[in-house]
């Protein structure tokens, strides 16, 4: 062995345990790519509600990513919102906004889904609640009126939702199993109680692929994500007895989120 | 025959040690350094002094009860230094083998008979863990069990002994294999390969073809890792999930590995010890990846230099595979009968990252070929709950590495799960997680 070669070795050589490859999938492409997909979705709203649709997307990711430096700045923590986690949000959460919403209060939801279903959990992956979501209906509990009953600017157009769901479910960052069980407890749910169909509407699928198909909230055992969905198909028949559809979906999505820790516990992967 | 489909296909990486079909044989090392604790259980006892001259296949160390398998030198020459658990011989470059060691005439066929010698032999189970065979087998004929298998799956990236070792010597395994069949008691032994490795099985059923073992057929499984997994192969054999720490006997296998076989031909038909190995040393940092013909006991660098070194400066020399070896922290470190290659790594094959909190994706549940949730495991022991982590089958863990492979936030499941297994219940695992801001009680 020359010595060249020894001292280059001596200095180099890192012990460390197995293994020792790592995929090339980084928890960044997950969440930009996700970011990405969104964009069929800003197109159709940007034609169906025009400049107003952009104007509460960049509002609420602007003051969105704001919130977060502040926040991260006041806990004295090197902020995060380098992994996109906070534009991925931000935009979920635009998209289920009225066209005609008050611009301060599409920043205060900012602040509702970011901090509060965000950050305070502990950020992107620890939360309990689908942080969207709890923007959404912390909105809705304060400011009814403004908040309407239907026309979120994202949700209405079924072909934009499915091709930006496409990817994310190819690529595995979505799962296909709770939404398809999801839509179609609703759909049988539906049929069976005797109302219309009506309920399959596109928001319905938004709110399947990216909020009950979102693995953060969701549990991590498939057995656990059935139950997951079936339950929040269960929840939005009953609930939208009470409400219109778009809070209804919301808030059982939103009550089976709490379930979640539960199920994980006790559900354990299928051995066949 | 179930079929496995957790887990996941790794990148392949096997083309450049390839590239030569022919394992090489390497020159005697100038000097060995056998460990004396290389086998499960306890150490062995040293049976020389220092000064004395040995022979290739002198017994320089056993131990003291039948569950325990002697080691034999691998040079001829003198006997240098004897440490707690090392034995360091010279070698005086004659490179003569014990002259004691002949082809037998006579084959046993009895298994006490077969299970003698591959226990002198000191042959135990060459496919990295190092334990020994010869309890097993006797249990095996005790118990009675249905199939050997002959595991020549090889699903660790880079490595392309066992391959080659099929196709280069595919009558010595078959022939080594029928030896272990007999000596199992086992009524039908299958030689389970990968579908990267067609041509080898192409040649062992060839073989057979003459020999006519009529109870050796082989098998061909997909291409994922860890197929070749003990509890894997028991699984997809007879549909059984073993139980942490229960034996495959009892569900009716034996898992043995190919290089086993070989060295079990060549113990009972040529009469020699276990004192070589085929090894593939490969890795991107090195000029010509290939398999070789090594000493028990010759170092990390001798053997690389057969390999014309290194063309790039290696982040990592491991011992194995890239998923379940070991890193060492020197090229001196000599190899053990359990080493199967000899890597070196770059980072750009490794893609290594700095760990980011977990987002829950499930991919550690999707891949777990023991079915467990990794997640779960190691959220329970960074909160320093023992107990629940038991709940969560953490003794159940093969340790194959897929969950940490797979892991997009880069968290080492592994390591915390080897951690957290190895110490007692209620004890605070010493890791931290990454906060964020505040940390999600969980």
């Amino acid at each position: 062995m020359s010595s060249l070669a020894k001292d280059r070795i001596a200095g180099v050589l890192e012990t460390a345990p197995s293994p020792h490859l790592q995929s090339s999938l980084s928890r960044r492409t997950i969440i930009l790519g996700m970011t990405g997909s969104l964009a069929p979705i800003l197109l159709s709203s940007v034609i169906d509600f025009g400049w107003n649709a952009l104007h509460i997307l960049s509002l609420a990711v602007i003051s969105g990513v704001v919130f977060e430096f502040v926040f991260a700045g006041l806990a004295q923590k090197k902020s995060k919102v380098q992994d996109g986690s906070t534009v991925l949000i931000a935009s979920l959460f635009s998209f289920l906004l009225p066209a005609s919403l008050p611009s301060w209060m599409v920043v205060f939801g900012a602040f509702l889904a970011v901090i509060v279903g965000k950050e305070i959990f502990g950020g992107f992956g620890q939360s309990l609640f689908h942080p969207a979501l709890v923007g959404y209906l912390g909105l809705g509990a304060l400011f009814p009126l403004e908040l309407g009953t239907s026309s979120a600017i994202g949700v209405g157009n079924f072909v934009a939702v499915m091709i930006a769901g496409a990817v994310p479910l190819w690529k595995r960052w979505i799962r296909w199993q709770p939404p398809l069980f999801y839509v179609l407890t609703v759909g049988l749910g539906a049929l069976l109680l005797g109302r219309n169909v009506d309920l399959l509407k596109p928001e319905l699928f938004f709110f399947a692929l990216f909020m009950v198909g979102d693995s953060r909230t969701i549990p991590i055992v498939p057995r656990g994500r059935t139950i997951f969905a079936i339950g929040a198909g269960m929840l939005t028949l009953a609930i939208q007895f009470w409400t219109f559809p778009l809070r209804a979906v919301a808030c059982a999505i939103l009550l089976m989120n709490a379930a979640v820790p539960l199920l994980d516990r006790f559900s354990r992967p299928s051995v066949k | 025959m179930n079929v496995f489909k957790k887990g996941f296909v790794l990148p392949d990486h096997k083309y450049r040690s390839l590239s030569s079909t022919k394992i090489h044989p390497t020159r005697p090392p100038h000097s060995i350094k056998i460990f004396l604790n290389q086998h499960q259980g306890e150490a062995l006892i040293p049976c020389v002094k220092e000064g004395d001259s040995v022979y290739i296949g002198t017994k320089i160390a056993e131990g003291n009860n039948w569950a325990t398998c002697p080691i034999h030198s691998s040079i001829s020459g003198q006997v240098f230094r004897i440490e707690e658990n090392a034995i360091t011989i010279i070698s005086d470059d004659h490179d003569q083998i014990l002259p004691e060691i002949q082809p037998r005439h006579h084959i046993p066929e009895d298994p006490k008979e077969i299970v003698e010698i591959i226990r002198e032999a000191g042959i135990v189970d060459l496919g990295g863990s190092g334990m020994l065979i010869h309890p097993r087998l006797s249990e095996a004929c005790r118990q009675g069990i249905e199939t050997l298998v002959i595991n020549g799956c090889e699903s660790e990236p880079f490595l392309t002994a066992d391959h080659l070792l099929m196709l280069n010597h595919s009558v010595e395994i078959l022939k080594g294999t029928e030896l272990l069949r007999m000596a199992s008691g086992a009524k039908e032994a299958v030689i389970v390969t990968e579908q990267n490795k067609l041509e080898a099985v192409e040649l062992l059923n060839s073989k057979n073809y003459s020999f006519k073992f009529d109870q050796v057929k082989t098998k061909t499984l997909p291409v994922r890792y860890p197929q070749g997994s003990e509890h894997v192969l028991v699984r997809t054999f007879t549909g059984r999930q073993l139980q942490a720490g229960e034996s495959s006997i009892r569900a009716g296998v034996l898992v043995a590995h190919v290089a086993t076989a070989f060295a079990v031909y060549e113990a009972v038909y040529l009469g020699k010890p276990l004192y070589e190995r085929v090894v593939t040393v490969a890795g991107p940092a090195i000029l010509e990846p290939k398999n070789l013909w090594a000493r028990i006991g010759s170092s990390a660098g001798e053997l690389i230099r057969v390999c014309k070194g290194f063309m790039r400066d290696p982040h990592r020399i491991i011992f194995g595979g890239p998923m379940t070896g070991r890193a060492i922290q020197n090229l001196e470190e000599p190899i053990t009968k359990s080493v199967q290659g000899i890597l070196a790594l770059t980072h750009d094959v490794m893609n290594l990252g700095e760990e980011v909190p977990c987002i829950r994706c499930g991919l550690c549940v999707d891949v777990c070929p023991e079915y467990l949730m990794p997640e779960m495991i190691v959220r329970a022991l960074r909160r320093g709950n023992q107990n629940l982590a038991q709940e969560f089958e953490m003794d159940h863990c093969t340790e194959c590495g897929l969950c940490a492979y797979i892991c997009p936030s880069k968290i080492p499941l592994v390591a915390i799960i080897r951690e957290g297994k190895s110490k007692p219940s209620n004890q605070e695992v010493c890791r931290s997680e990454p906060a964020h801001v505040f940390s999600c009680q969980g």
